[in-house]
């Protein structure tokens, strides 16, 4: 992926990733909304034949979108390794199980 | 996150998963189809096709045979050290197909794959690939390579995957009148008509379909069917190239790279700016 | 329509357009009469009691019945309606020819008249015999005819099956169905449906869909691509499509199996969701699933005939079949010949593209006689082979070398093109549902259902409230249900499963009985607040696909008499920018952009006229100067621009000796 940053300002951030699409852009913004600190977010991919996705994220009051959106992401990321202990834990369960 | 194996076998896996939301499982579910690799046919080389299916059809049917995927040893030919278009024996397995009809008409099955990697054949033999008439022959060499699911349909490592909200299921009885329309209406046979009530046979099974809401005739419904936001059934199942957890996990990773990925060119990014 | 089209022709199968109800298709059951010897039937006639006309005496031509042979009066008879029964007797018993049909009418004054018709060309169609209130046909003769013993003469030579004429139809009372025999009926219908034609008759349900749409369906079902024989390989058809994966539709009618239609199908059973989707499904455009494209869903090929001929001239000469060298006349560039093989046919399965040449031929110069007078040695041989059509290109699938019938060697070059479906490419349902492939979406952002499926093609919900084509609804019901149960459906009109035995088969199997299940966006992963409707439908491949339609010009050839731009996309045209289209740039006032499409993108001309006599001036060689030959030296030459279909129009005009002058004023 490739990551442009397309404009920024106060309390906005519109960000353009290249070669990601449906799958990545929208379980950050359901992250994003999540947080109590965002106001606006949300993702456009203006044409599937062409264009690439953009992010914008608008914050409320002082906070910096930037670090709102390393929160998000990081939230995602232990979601993907709790969904991994998870799996295995009852993999272990399932087996047990079987043996009895 | 809780999770739960439903049912588990060599191909197919189902599991109930909780804490967590339909972003993510589908997330998942679309790294799945898409960009899990798994290996298949993509150039075929024809040296002798006599049959009555034209070169390209055969080549479109080979390629849709789903072949056992050595994840570990096979690169994807993107990312490969040999950067060549051609490949090399980390990037590329190849089979060979040498059948000749002798007296009769026969049936060209997948076994009849020879491959240079033992590891890489087809899942199943008895695919059928071409009927060859006395005196036809087909001689051709086909390079199998990994790919993602998003380049093509041939390298999609699962016939099926999906998953539900978990449904919770209520029967009121104090509205209830028994007329039992619920229990008849019902597809999957989650309600059942035990003595003087409804009973809740297995609502796991249920669609969430609303057939049963949509024919009680009181007001309020007797019976009334929800779903948690945060609980799934989550299926799928396999073409047979790798295993239903081999799966799962090179999902996760993908979006764990994804991720990972996103942070550091966003701090590269930013510290550019 | 007139009633009497009822079982004889297809109340459906017309085609649109100018030609409505012009072209008629036959019915199914009907068959079209043979003639019989006049002169035979006047013989049976005469000895039943009827008297000549010539012989017949004032009373039997004011009481009797008027006896008509293919319209003609023949005599006269005292009691017609024993000579009506008594024939139609004779007829079922084999005595006289059973293409001989009787009508009896009983006009307002109580003058009779009995009709024999016996010519050729009446459409008649077969009814079962009821007498006294049963049946003719009974188990037991099913039972011959289903073990093989008897065939459909039999039933006819047994006076199970009569056929009946539009004429004779007016003295019978047919029953619908057996269980609505009385004993007033004197026939019952073979079968209800088969009031349709061959094409109407491949429609599931289709007494629900308003009955345009039935028709639409019945000419499209003659665009829709198949395998249209099995020896597709050894023919050399000049344009032919042959499908990839044809499939039986899951739901079937009766006929279908009757014509064969199952042997050859045309269309594929596909999974079909009805909701608007991305707003790229709007307008009768289909979402198509990449996946299922790139698991061959309505993959064909497209298969063109080249062919050329090495014809022999006077004098000796004559084609040949080479590669030609770099001086030949007309030579396109070596690489158009890269593919030719030493006998100048190209080689098997070579890829072309438009352009390359398939046959090289060279030919010896036309009109070399005239050359041969004037003692010049007349040009060298020309390049005159064949090439590949400019937009398309292909494989070379086969090569037929033969003889045509003058002797000279015949090449037919057959080459074949992949068509994978792709934006543009036309489908449609069997209900005259068609629309074109609108966007490519990859399966991940397809909705899918718990199961797992997801859609083939997504349909727009606008396209059916205008439409009322509600037999795509339960054909897409009765096809889950079919899936389902694992044996296909009958959608045959009239006759078919109906409505309640769908949902209740739907419900036996774990589907709801709407036809609607639970979906879950591929792009969101939430539930859709409504239930989508779902189901399996039989889409045909229809022959209209862009690639073939896909054409664009900047500039290009001109036409030899009007210097206008050439009609057609094989030959590069341009499109016509009409009359209607003229208008509206008037109407905008856009005077400069019609200029410039009607005169510099066209045929824009210069022509010299002479202002003193109004005619065309020339340009003389020898003076270098633009004279006119009537004025000589009071000529006044100016140019006038003007389009050259005008000048051509001038130049007709003084064909018919007509004079047209031109009146010049200075521009203003």
């Amino acid at each position: 992926m490739n990551v442009k940053i397309l404009n920024r300002k106060e309390n906005e951030l519109k960000i353009e990733i290249e070669n990601e699409g449906h799958t990545f852009c929208n379980v950050v913004q359901k992250a994003l909304l999540k947080d109590k600190k965002v106001d606006l977010a949300g993702y456009s991919i203006p044409h599937p034949l062409t264009a690439n996705p953009v992010i914008y994220l608008r914050t409320k009051n002082k906070s910096k979108p930037e670090t709102v959106l390393r929160k998000a992401v990081a939230k995602v990321q232990k979601d993907t390794k709790s969904f991994r202990a998870a799996f295995d834990n009852a993999l272990k369960v399932y087996k047990d199980q079987a043996t009895l | 996150m809780k999770m739960e194996i439903l049912e588990r076998d060599e191909n197919s896996l189902r599991l109930r998963i909780g804490g967590t939301n339909a972003a993510f499982m589908n997330a998942l579910r679309r790294i799945i189809l898409s960009e899990v690799p798994s290996m298949a046919v993509d150039d075929v080389v024809i040296i002798e096709n006599s049959s009555t299916i034209q070169d390209e059809f055969l080549a479109h049917r080979i390629g849709l045979m789903p072949l056992k995927t050595d994840l570990d040893t096979y690169n994807l030919p993107e990312n490969c050290i040999c950067k060549s278009e051609f490949g090399c024996n980390l990037c590329r397995a190849s089979l060979i197909l040498d059948v000749e009809a002798e007296d009769h008409t026969i049936t060209v099955y997948s076994g009849e794959f020879k491959s240079e990697n033992p590891a890489t054949i087809p899942v199943s033999g008895k695919i059928p690939i071409v009927k060859l008439a006395p005196e036809q022959k087909v001689r051709l060499e086909a390079y199998a390579r990994l790919g993602k699911g998003e380049d093509h349909a041939r390298w999609q490592p699962v016939s099926m995957c999906a998953y539900k909200f978990r449904p919770i299921v209520k029967v009121d009885s104090k509205h209830c009148d028994l007329c039992g329309a619920c229990v008849e209406i019902c597809p999957k046979n989650v309600l059942l008509k035990a003595g003087n009530k409804v009973e809740i046979k297995n609502s796991d099974n249920c669609t969430l379909c609303q057939d049963c809401m949509d024919i009680c005739k009181k007001t309020p419904k007797a019976v009334e069917v929800v779903w948690d936001e945060n609980s799934f059934i989550f299926s799928l199942e396999s073409t047979g190239a790798l295993s239903p957890e081999r799966i799962l996990s090179e999902a996760l990773n993908i979006l764990d790279g994804k991720l990972k990925d996103f942070l550091e060119q966003f701090a590269g990014k930013e510290n550019e700016k | 329509m007139h009633p009497t089209h009822w079982g004889r022709l297809c109340p459906n199968e017309t085609p649109e357009g100018s030609n409505c109800g012009l072209v008629k298709n036959l019915a199914l059951s009907a068959c079209i009469s043979v003639a019989v010897n006049v002169e035979k039937v006047r013989q049976v006639l005469y000895p039943m009691g009827v008297t000549p006309a010539p012989d017949s005496n004032r009373e039997l031509r004011l009481s009797g019945a008027k006896i008509f042979i293919n319209g003609s009066l023949i005599g006269h008879h005292p009691y017609p309606s024993e000579l009506v029964s008594e024939l139609r007797d004779r007829r079922r018993r084999g005595e006289i020819s059973s293409e001989i049909n009787v009508a009896h009418f009983k006009t307002m004054d109580r003058r009779e008249e009995i009709y024999v018709n016996c010519d050729e060309g009446r459409v008649r169609r077969p009814l079962i015999i009821v007498e006294k209130g049963v049946s003719m046909l009974q188990p037991e003769h099913v039972e011959k005819i289903r073990s093989g013993e008897w065939s459909w003469e039999d039933l006819v030579k047994n006076a199970i099956i009569e056929y009946i004429d539009a004429e004779e139809e007016e003295n019978i009372y047919v029953a619908l169905n057996l269980d609505a025999i009385s004993p007033k009926h004197t026939h019952v219908e073979l079968s209800s449906y088969t009031i349709l034609g061959i094409c109407a008759s491949l429609i599931p349900y289709p007494e629900h869909n308003q009955s345009p749409r039935n028709s639409y369906e019945a000419a499209m079902a003659k665009q829709a691509l198949g395998v249209y024989t099995t020896n597709f390989i050894y023919r050399v058809d000049s344009r032919s499509h042959v499908l990839h994966y044809p499939q039986i539709s899951i739901v079937k009618t009766k006929p279908m199996e009757i014509l064969g239609y199952n042997h050859r199908p045309s269309g594929q059973n596909c999974v079909v969701a009805i909701i608007s989707f991305e707003g790229y499904n709007m307008e009768d455009a289909l979402v198509f699933n990449k996946a299922s494209i790139e698991r061959g869903l309505g993959r064909s090929t497209f298969f063109r005939i080249y062919e050329a001929e090495s014809r022999q001239y006077l004098g000796g000469l004559k084609d040949r079949f080479i590669i030609p060298e770099a001086g030949i006349r007309g030579f396109r560039g070596e690489q158009y010949y890269r593919l030719l093989e030493s006998d100048g046919i190209v080689s098997l399965e070579a890829s072309t593209v438009g352009g390359d040449v398939l046959i090289g031929r060279i030919s010896p110069p036309r009109f070399l006689e005239e050359y041969k007078e004037f003692e010049v040695k007349g040009p060298s041989m020309r390049d005159t082979s064949v090439d590949v059509r400019q937009s398309e290109a292909g494989i070379v699938d086969d090569i037929f070398i033969t003889e045509s019938n003058e002797g000279n060697k015949l090449v037919k070059v057959r080459v074949r093109d992949q068509r994978i479906p792709e934006l543009g490419d036309k489908f449609a349902s069997r209900h005259g549902q068609k629309g074109v492939i609108g966007m490519i979406v990859p399966q991940e952002d397809m909705p899918f259902a718990e199961s797992g499926i997801v859609p083939d093609i997504i349909v727009n919900p606008h396209a059916i409230p205008s439409r009322m084509t509600i037999g795509q609804f339960l054909e897409s019901m009765a096809g889950k249900m079919a899936a389902a149960r694992g044996r296909s459906a009958d959608g045959t009109p009239f006759v078919n499963e109906k409505s309640s035995e769908i949902k209740q088969t739907l419900k036996d199997y774990g589907f709801s009985h709407t036809g609607r299940e639970v979906f879950y966006s591929g792009i969101t992963g939430e539930k859709f607040v409504a239930d989508i409707f779902v189901g399996i439908v039989y889409y045909q491949k229809l022959h209209h696909m862009v690639s073939d339609k896909v054409h664009a010009r900047a500039r290009g050839q001109v036409q030899m008499l009007t210097r206008q731009p050439t009609e057609g996309r094989a030959r590069g045209g341009g499109l016509r920018f009409g009359e209607m289209e003229r208008d509206c740039l008037i109407g905008h006032g856009a005077a400069m952009l019609l200029r410039d499409r009607l005169l510099e993108e066209s045929d824009k001309y210069l022509l010299y006229v002479c202002e003193n006599c109004g005619y065309i001036a020339y340009f003389d060689i020898k003076r270098r100067a633009y004279v006119c030959r009537i004025c000589e030296d009071d000529a006044q030459i100016s140019p006038v621009v003007i389009s050259y279909a005008f000048k051509l129009l001038l130049q007709e005009l003084m064909s018919l000796c007509v004079a047209p002058k031109l009146k010049l004023t200075e521009r203003a």
